[in-house]
């Protein structure tokens, strides 16, 4: 299995139906696809399944570095250090 | 068009509020660049005015709700109660005038932390971050007085005030591959703290550091053991690498692909780009930048932190064909670092960043399923397997 992107995920949703959904039976790796299931209803199921050097293109161009965390700064909102 | 990170307001800095420490803990990155030295040994009124009027002009430009400062050094807590009560109550008085929250936090070795601290840090609203290198026989190896003696004894009495008050903390510890990753969770979970990271110690690409991929595959297991039930136990290395490997984002700079942006902000009123870069050697984060002579928004133009952004996001040759390559984006920058190459390599633990990548990725595995009301699950893996086969070859050229 590839390392999982939004796009493979909501592309194996469709295939699996619309009352699918990803789930784990551990506990803390579901806690943290609860936050990546909130994201796919945004995701485009049909969005080809790019190579990483395309993604990594794509993002370059697109994204700034806003929610990333230098050295662990405790946030008392979501009560972990990030 | 400008790029959009170029348009995009700085929102989070880094505040090196004091250039000195008060222990002499042997692998600290910051003291290997000798021209910390050269700096004012903490932050005196003068810059701390002119900080907090570039922070207000840069809030207002970009109309922002809340701005983050991580106060730093050195040990922060050397520029005194006094100077932390002044710029928290600016904070307070800039929130007034504009509606724009302060995120106000600080990163300390918490051998200083006594009440009156306890007060300053519950008045004003300051996130604490301890560091503890878990138990006494590891953590005073490297983190020691510069009598040579034991801190460990200071930190564990700084976590009991902390917790008699009911001060919420983040623990952040550095990896000693030596030990076995148990002692520290058990020792971290006996002084009830249950959220903490356990980080890579800092190396370039020229240095041998010790292989950590063990370590953190039996970390790993901790943690999923741990959480099985139940979310007991946070580790945000191990949690950033699962996400990663979910499909989702890091929320560390230290693993996953996104760009390096940090401004730091010296005790001079200096201006740049990440401290860690310091592992590179005397002089290597230097910019002639400075808050006095340049707004916040100006170090997206300096040549040096340019480099270092762009350096982030453009990997070597190695990282472009990983599989691994989003969860991993290289490691953490400073660990990609040679003389002869610059930032043209991949991390200098990439071996055990793959190793532990693998590992976590074949758990997931057994644990990953799609599920539907009824009750009927597949696995992750079965499921990839039938979208990719639904696909035509043109979308599914995946070669991960």
């Amino acid at each position: 299995m590839p390392p999982l992107t939004l796009a493979i995920l909501a592309s194996l949703l469709q295939v699996q139906g619309a009352d699918a959904t990803i789930t784990s039976d551990n506990k803390g790796v579901d806690d943290l696809l609860a936050d990546i299931r909130g994201q796919l209803q945004q995701v485009d199921p049909n969005a080809p399944w790019v190579t990483p050097a395309a993604a990594v293109s794509n993002y370059t161009k697109t994204v700034h570095g806003k929610g990333i965390y230098h050295k662990g700064k405790y946030s008392k909102q979501e009560g972990v250090i990030r | 068009m400008l790029p959009e990170f170029l348009q995009s307001p700085n929102a989070y800095l880094l505040v090196k509020v004091a250039a000195r420490c008060n222990i002499d803990c042997s692998y600290c990155y910051w003291f290997r660049d000798q021209s910390v030295y050269a700096k004012p040994k903490v932050m005196n009124a003068a810059v701390l005015t002119q900080l907090l009027k570039r922070i207000e002009e840069q809030i207002i430009r970009f109309s922002l709700k809340e701005f983050s400062m991580l106060l730093h050094g050195g040990e922060p807590m050397l520029w005194g109660i006094a100077n932390f009560r002044l710029m928290a109550e600016e904070c307070r008085a800039i929130s007034a005038r504009t509606g724009c929250a302060f995120d106000l936090a600080m990163t300390t070795n918490g051998v200083l932390i006594d009440e009156a601290w306890l007060d300053c840090f519950e008045r004003n609203d300051i996130h604490v971050t301890l560091s503890i290198d878990g138990p006494s026989h590891i953590h005073d190896i490297h983190r020691r007085t510069f009598q040579g003696g034991p801190t460990h004894a200071l930190v564990e009495e700084a976590v009991r005030l902390l917790q008699k008050r009911g001060i919420q903390f983040g623990v952040l510890a550095v990896c000693n591959p030596a030990y076995h990753p148990e002692e520290f969770v058990d020792y971290f979970r006996g002084m009830a703290i249950n959220d903490f990271d356990i980080m890579y110690p800092d190396a370039t690409f020229d240095e041998n550091p010790p292989h950590v991929a063990q370590f953190y595959c039996d970390l790993f297991d901790l943690w999923l053991e741990a959480n099985r039930d139940k979310r007991t136990l946070h580790i945000r290395s191990i949690e950033n690498m699962v996400a990663g490997l979910l499909g989702g984002r890091s929320k560390s700079e230290e693993i996953g692909y996104a760009p390096q942006e940090v401004c730091t902000i010296l005790t001079d009123g200096s201006m740049e780009p990440l401290d860690v870069l310091r592992i590179a050697g005397d002089g290597s984060t230097q910019t002639t930048f400075n808050i006095f002579d340049n707004t916040l928004e100006d170090i997206k133009c300096e040549p040096r932190w340019s480099m270092t952004r762009e350096a982030s996001l453009n990997l070597s040759d190695k990282c472009k064909q990983c599989r691994f390559l989003e969860p991993c984006g290289g490691g953490y920058l400073p660990h990609r670092f040679s003389k002869h190459n610059g930032f043209d390599n991949p991390s200098v633990y990439c071996d055990d960043l793959y190793a532990t990548l693998s590992y976590i990725q074949s758990s997931l595995e057994k644990h990953v399923y799609v599920s539907k009301p009824s009750g009927d699950k597949m696995s992750i893996g079965e499921a990839v397997t039938i979208a990719r086969a639904s696909r035509s070859p043109r979308d599914s050229l995946t070669a991960r």
